[in-house]
């Protein structure tokens, strides 16, 4: 028995692995959820409504523009048509929400080749283009990683002007050509193969017995995909497809979110194209939301899978009950599966794999 | 394991980007100096003086890798850019903008934001903050407070060098600490300080002006920066 880990620096306290080991091989691995001690959940049943928005920028904190859509579903559901978000509105959530998916897969797809070896270059390669998306958000939000850009019933704040244009000369003219590159770059790569293909697998059925979500478990063939099977915002306006890949194995979730990428940049395509003029925001400009009672579940595709918050509220200025269905916490469950029966050194990649963000994980 | 093309195609992929990146800075006019170096050709060691450093943008034509020489090398600070707060007076007259009306206080998720109401002597309100803190190290620079101040008091600034080796004292900012002039705020933000809304935001709260400052001069004490009381209790 060995306890491995934490093997990043951000996973220090709140996760490990408890591996049992024959000779090289595991034969059983049990994953330590620690503390953050951010208790995520009890403090969005103190903050108002609104307060809270800032408080799932830091959920998963790659992905905040994501986390503010989901959020901002859920208190919009059981707000009612009161907060129907002004069309404009709606395509900059797409927008952002697509320029997330692609910083994160970006993010993730260096960093599985970091956990594979590969110090450092594919992930600089990487990083950049998830730079020039950094700085689109900070343009417009203000912010680059903790965007408290969502509100509910549309956005904070308009678009600056000149941000379409570079947000448009990105998507149009850099990004797929990117994309190839780094697909060029690595998925031929024969160490790639090697340390990749067969590794990790996890099947169909368990894929989906254990609940994972997004690339994890479109990797396992499965083509489930929320922005397709429950579509919200103004998703069912766009063209794109679902990607799967056939073995479940690292190589099929990396391969998966190089997919996506390129998805995305489609729908971004489309929704520069299509964005019109408007108003941001339903209704005016308060911190004082009234929320009726009832019960609601948003979610949304975020790039590490279902993110949904299930509210409960009362009728006060605070939700009764608040809870975050997060992808890397239930994706994690799968590990010891993916991980049997092979070595200790294809434990790191496997965790690479799966993508894990630590706010998530303990909240 | 066997090395095949794909090995070799990504060492391409390696050195077409390493020969981009000189080809760029031989296009710039860093052939012959440190990209974040002095005025002159050959200043390899020297460093920009202080407010003087390139300001490197990022866009869509970017090549080679890209590496920003901080502090000799900056990016840009968009206007948005949110990191502390800070409190307003404006400079025509030195009136604090703050009423003192703790809505800041109460949309701040981490409750980092506190403040004691001005009083006349005879123990009336006046609506004038008489001190004002912020926690800087709970402050998440969410920037709501900002967001939804009905007076245009509080306003994100966008200084983002603030290492200190001290926190008890420094961090916790009071009414001095935090004040800054409506110029220093047109100046860093352009388009808001003449964007519609906040022009006709100002038109408003001048008004309004001329009565709060005889309220606040009939308590007994005078306005703006220098009026608030150093207050350590706190501290
Ligand atoms: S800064 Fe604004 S919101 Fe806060 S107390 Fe002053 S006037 Fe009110
Ligand atoms: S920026 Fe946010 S956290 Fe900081 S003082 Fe304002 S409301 Fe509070």
């Amino acid at each position: 028995m060995v306890s491995m880990g934490p093997q990043h620096p951000s996973t220090h306290g709140v996760f490990r692995m408890n591996v049992r080991v024959d000779g090289e091989t595991i034969v059983g691995l049990k994953p330590v959820m620690g503390y953050l001690h951010r208790n995520h959940e009890k403090i969005g049943e103190r903050n108002t409504f609104l307060m809270n928005m800032p408080f799932t920028d830091r959920l998963d904190y790659l992905t905040s523009m994501g986390n503010n859509f989901g959020y901002a579903l859920a208190v919009e559901q059981l707000m009612g048509d009161e907060a129907k978000p002004p069309e404009r509105a709606e395509y900059i959530r797409v927008i952002m929400a697509e320029l997330t998916r692609i910083a994160s897969h970006m993010w993730s797809i260096g960093f599985l080749l970091n956990d594979l070896g590969a110090f450092f270059t594919p992930a600089l390669y990487a990083i950049e283009e998830r730079e020039l998306i950094l700085d689109l958000f900070e343009w417009a939000s203000g912010s680059r990683m903790m965007c408290n850009y969502f509100r509910f019933g549309g956005v904070a704040a308009d678009l600056p002007p000149g941000w379409l244009d570079r947000c448009r000369a990105i998507v149009e003219n850099r990004l797929d050509k990117k994309i190839d590159e780094l697909d060029e770059y690595l998925s031929g790569n024969e160490i790639l193969l090697d340390r990749a293909r067969g590794v990790g697998v996890l099947s169909t059925e368990d894929a989906i017995n254990f609940s994972t979500s997004g690339p994890v478990l479109r990797g396992s063939n499965v083509p489930y995909d929320l922005r397709r099977a429950a579509p919200y915002g103004i998703y069912d306006r766009f063209e794109f497809a679902v990607a799967v890949g056939n073995h479940g194995d690292v190589y099929d979730r990396y391969y998966v979110r190089l997919m996506e990428m390129r998805e995305s940049v489609r729908i971004l395509k489309q929704a520069v194209r299509g964005i019109p003029e408007g108003p941001i925001l339903a209704g005016k400009k308060t911190y004082q939301i009234k929320v009726p009672a009832g019960e609601a579940y948003g979610r949304v595709e975020n790039p590490k899978g279902e993110l949904g918050y299930y509210l409960v509220s009362d009728g006060s200025a605070a939700a009764y009950r608040y809870h975050v269905r997060s992808p890397s916490f239930i994706n994690l469950t799968a590990l010891e599966r993916m991980c049997l029966g092979r070595t200790i050194a294809d434990v790191v990649g496997i965790l690479g794999s799966l993508d894990i963000v630590l706010g998530e994980v303990d909240r | 394991m066997a090395i095949g093309s794909g090995v070799i195609r990504g060492h391409w992929i390696t050195l077409r980007r390493f020969l981009l990146t000189f080809a760029r800075d031989v296009r710039d006019g860093f052939a012959l100096r440190r990209r974040g170096g002095g005025p002159q050709p050959l200043d390899f060691f020297k460093t920009p003086t202080r407010g003087e450093e390139r300001v490197v943008v990022q866009d869509a034509t970017i090549d080679g890798l890209f590496t920003v020489e901080y502090p000799d090398e900056r990016l840009p600070v968009f206007e948005r850019f949110r990191m502390l707060p800070v409190l307003i007076y404006d400079d025509e007259d030195g009136n604090v903008r703050c009423t003192s009306c703790n809505i800041c206080a109460k949309v701040c998720p981490p409750q980092c934001i506190w403040m004691v109401q001005a009083k006349s002597p005879k123990g009336t309100v006046v609506p004038l903050p008489e001190d004002f803190f912020i926690d800087m190290d709970v402050c998440m620079n969410c920037g709501l407070c900002a967001e939804y101040c009905p007076f245009d008091a509080i306003k994100m600034d966008q200084n983002f060098e603030l290492a200190n080796s001290e926190r008890h004292r420094t961090h916790i900012y009071s009414l001095q600490d935090l004040l800054v002039s409506s110029a220093y705020y047109a100046q860093t933000h352009p388009e808001a300080w003449s964007s519609p809304e906040e022009t006709a935001e100002r038109a408003k709260v001048a008004k309004k002006k001329g009565q709060r400052l005889q309220k606040a001069l009939g308590a007994g004490r005078g306005v703006g920066t220098e009026s608030a009381p150093k207050t350590s209790a706190l501290i």
